[in-house]
């Protein structure tokens, strides 16, 4: 992946004009595969035995629009129960997330609920939230009926799709569907400080995503 | 702030703002609240201030920029210059009414809730028909059920209705759910909720009977109920040391009479009466030494209950084995030694020949005062009384054979008080039986 000191490239080459940074927090049980889709994301890989994350793991991505550059700021927060009370640390001043669950395992679905709850309480009201059934190609083992998500995510307007970190199915649809809905102006933020992205400047050099190699 | 490698991943306590890895969740709890929370209001303020600048500056283009930035922080400096004076401790308000305040009415709203869900559960079981039909109207009478035509999802789960999977309803509150977003009360066990001093019956029921007799809750409602039950329990539960505590203090009111008893029993010994026996007495010891052997094990028993060293409670459990120590030491293990077989002959002996002395000295003062017609007569009607002794039919025989036969009984039993009882008794009907023979001699 190339560093471009003026800015993320179009594919046909022309100079990006806006390059926008945004803090996203990953969100769900443990094990249901919070980092195996940041790591799809960002680096392409996928592994059959993940360790399960200590605290939280921050990375960065970014990915071309039609018009923008988005730089999402990654945190990969640790699902199992001891750590939840840092979660709000990381999904403070968050302009996204997305909460995962585990389509084999109905547990998971309702753990992810009292995050979407918790968010919807705790968070920024401007937060876009993304609903990710992960382990999609487990569907012999389908706990979480796809129907029953879209409904509950429909209900709650979140964006929603089942995602599979091993087979990559879905994984970079559900950042791009998130960089779509994210207001990309300044003034575009919502109220209480989450604002809206923020713009880079000079000194900053966003990295040219994997479109627009 | 330490710059994260592009490519790098990080990972650990990282502090979401400086990204410095603090090794510990309680460390990193602490280094985020004590460097980063007044900063990230700060950072708020500061954005804010910035808007304000923008907006002016983008409205007035001829105004200073200077100027501008002046106008928006001025109410800021204002306040730094306010702030830059060191600080003493001033006035301090107790905020202790607010957080009643703020307290109370949560509270109350779940106090009330829960008292609605009470009401109606009182109502649901007390006259619940037992044929399902009847109890079916008898339910809906009651809580009203929520009509369900236009709900297609359970609300709990939203799983979608349809023939396999029925709508129900929350018996409480008549809400609509699924089967299995239901949970069921069981009768008794609501009875013992509106009722606490009802019998409570301990015995599981299966699921499957629950399902059938028990009453259909929403999760929600089903969570009050239990809440309270366990308020309730909690409220009459008791704790080890508190059951301890009281077996030792009853054991305390037993010992307390036993002592008594033993030392009446020890003089009585010592005054050469015959009224105990020296086994007896013995058995009376082995009793108490039973109760303080209870008592011992009791206190040592609250003595070492974990409890954090140092508090309050530990100073108490360790008072209350101490006085215990030292009411077995004082009371229950200092009692008076017992007389061997030889001092109890020996007093009885002095007795005895004390009392000869006496009917001698009283036979010599009679003899002296020319009374001794009437002495013979008395002396010769113990004899008769004594040899008439096999006649049977006698009631006041019967009588003292019966009691002695209690005797016996409330020997074997330790029931001291009572042999002392019986045995004045028997003394008196022995008196009455002499006197009897003495009268009715021809
Ligand atoms: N089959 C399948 N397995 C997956 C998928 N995603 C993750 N896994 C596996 O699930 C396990 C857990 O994945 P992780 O990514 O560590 O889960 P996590 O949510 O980050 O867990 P914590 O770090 O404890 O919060 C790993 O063994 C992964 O290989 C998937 O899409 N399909
Ligand atoms: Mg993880
Ligand atoms: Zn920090
Ligand atoms: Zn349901
Ligand atoms: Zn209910």
């Amino acid at each position: 992946m190339a560093t471009n000191r003026t800015g993320a490239q179009r594919p046909n080459g022309a100079p990006q004009t806006k390059v926008c940074q945004f803090k996203l927090v990953l969100l769900g049980e443990s094990a249901v595969g919070k980092s195996s889709l940041v790591l799809r994301f960002v680096k392409g890989q996928f592994h059959e035995y993940q360790e399960s994350t200590i605290g939280a793991a921050f990375l960065t991505q970014t990915v071309c629009l039609d018009d923008t550059t988005v730089k999402f700021e990654i945190w990969d927060t640790a699902g199992q129960e001891r750590y939840h009370s840092l979660a709000p640390m990381y999904y403070r001043g968050a302009q996204a997330a997305i909460v995962v669950y585990d389509i084999t395992n109905q547990d998971t679905f309702g753990r992810a609920k009292n995050w979407v709850k918790e968010l919807q309480r705790q968070a920024s009201p401007s937060i876009v939230i993304a609903l990710a059934g992960n382990k999609s190609d487990l569907a012999a083992k389908r706990m979480v009926e796809f129907e029953e998500a879209q409904a509950y995510a429909d209900e709650n307007g979140l964006l929603f799709m089942e995602t599979s970190a091993k087979t990559a199915m879905n994984v970079n649809d559900i950042f791009l569907a998130i960089a779509n809905k994210l207001p990309k102006s300044e003034s575009g933020g919502g109220a209480g400080g989450a604002g809206g992205a923020r713009r880079l400047q000079d000194g900053d050099t966003p990295r040219a995503s994997t479109c627009c190699k | 702030m330490a710059a994260a490698n592009e490519d790098e991943i990080l990972e650990g306590f990282l502090c979401p703002i400086c990204k410095a890895d603090l090794k510990s969740a309680s460390q990193l709890t602490s280094h985020f609240e004590s460097l980063h929370q007044e900063e990230q209001d700060v950072l708020k303020s500061l954005k804010d201030i910035f808007g304000k600048a923008k907006k002016i500056i983008l409205n007035n283009d001829d105004t200073d920029l200077k100027e501008a930035f002046d106008k928006a922080l001025k109410f800021n400096y204002q306040e730094e210059a306010y702030y830059s004076q060191e600080q003493v401790v001033g006035v301090s308000r107790s905020s202790m009414d607010y957080f009643k305040a703020v307290r109370s009415a949560r509270l109350e709203r779940y106090a009330t809730e829960t008292n609605k869900l009470l009401i109606r559960l009182d109502k649901l079981v007390c006259n619940m028909p037992t044929e399902p039909n009847q109890r079916k109207q008898f339910e809906q009478q009651i809580v009203p059920w929520l009509d369900g035509s236009s709900v297609k999802l359970c609300p709990n789960c939203a799983k979608a209705f349809n023939i396999t999977r029925r709508k129900h309803h929350c018996r409480l509150c008549g809400s609509i759910l699924c089967h299995d977003c239901s949970l069921f009360l069981d009768l008794n066990i609501a009875r013992a909720i509106v009722d606490p001093s009802a019998p409570i019956s301990t015995e599981e029921q299966d699921q499957e009977s629950l399902e059938k007799n028990g009453l259909r809750l929403c999760e929600h409602c089903y969570n009050l109920v239990e809440l309270r039950k366990q308020v309730q329990d909690s409220r009459n539960a008791k704790t080890v040391v508190m059951t301890a505590y009281e077996q030792m203090r009853s054991l305390m009111e037993q010992a307390r009479p036993a002592v008594a008893m033993y030392e009446k029993m020890c003089q009585s010994l010592f005054d050469g009466e015959t009224t105990y026996n020296l086994s007896d007495v013995n058995a009376m010891r082995g009793r108490i030494g039973k109760l303080a052997e209870g008592i011992d094990l009791l206190s040592k028993q609250i003595a070492a209950h974990p409890v954090t060293p140092g508090t309050r409670q530990a100073r108490l459990h360790s008072a209350i084995r101490q006085a215990a120590a030292h009411y077995i030491k004082e009371d229950l293990l200092s009692l008076r030694k017992l007389p061997t077989e030889a001092q109890i002959e020996d007093v009885r002996r002095q007795r005895y020949e004390r009392a000869e002395r006496q009917i001698q000295l009283e036979r010599r003062r009679l003899e002296a005062e020319g009374l001794r017609a009437n002495e013979t007569a008395s002396s010769s009607g113990v004899s008769v009384a004594e040899r008439v002794h096999d006649d049977d039919d006698d009631p006041l025989l019967e009588q003292m054979n019966i009691i002695r036969g209690y005797i016996k009984e409330a020997r074997k039993e330790l029931r001291f008080e009572e042999v002392a009882i019986l045995e004045a008794n028997l003394k008196e009907l022995k008196k009455e039986y002499q006197f009897q023979k003495l009268s009715n001699k021809p």
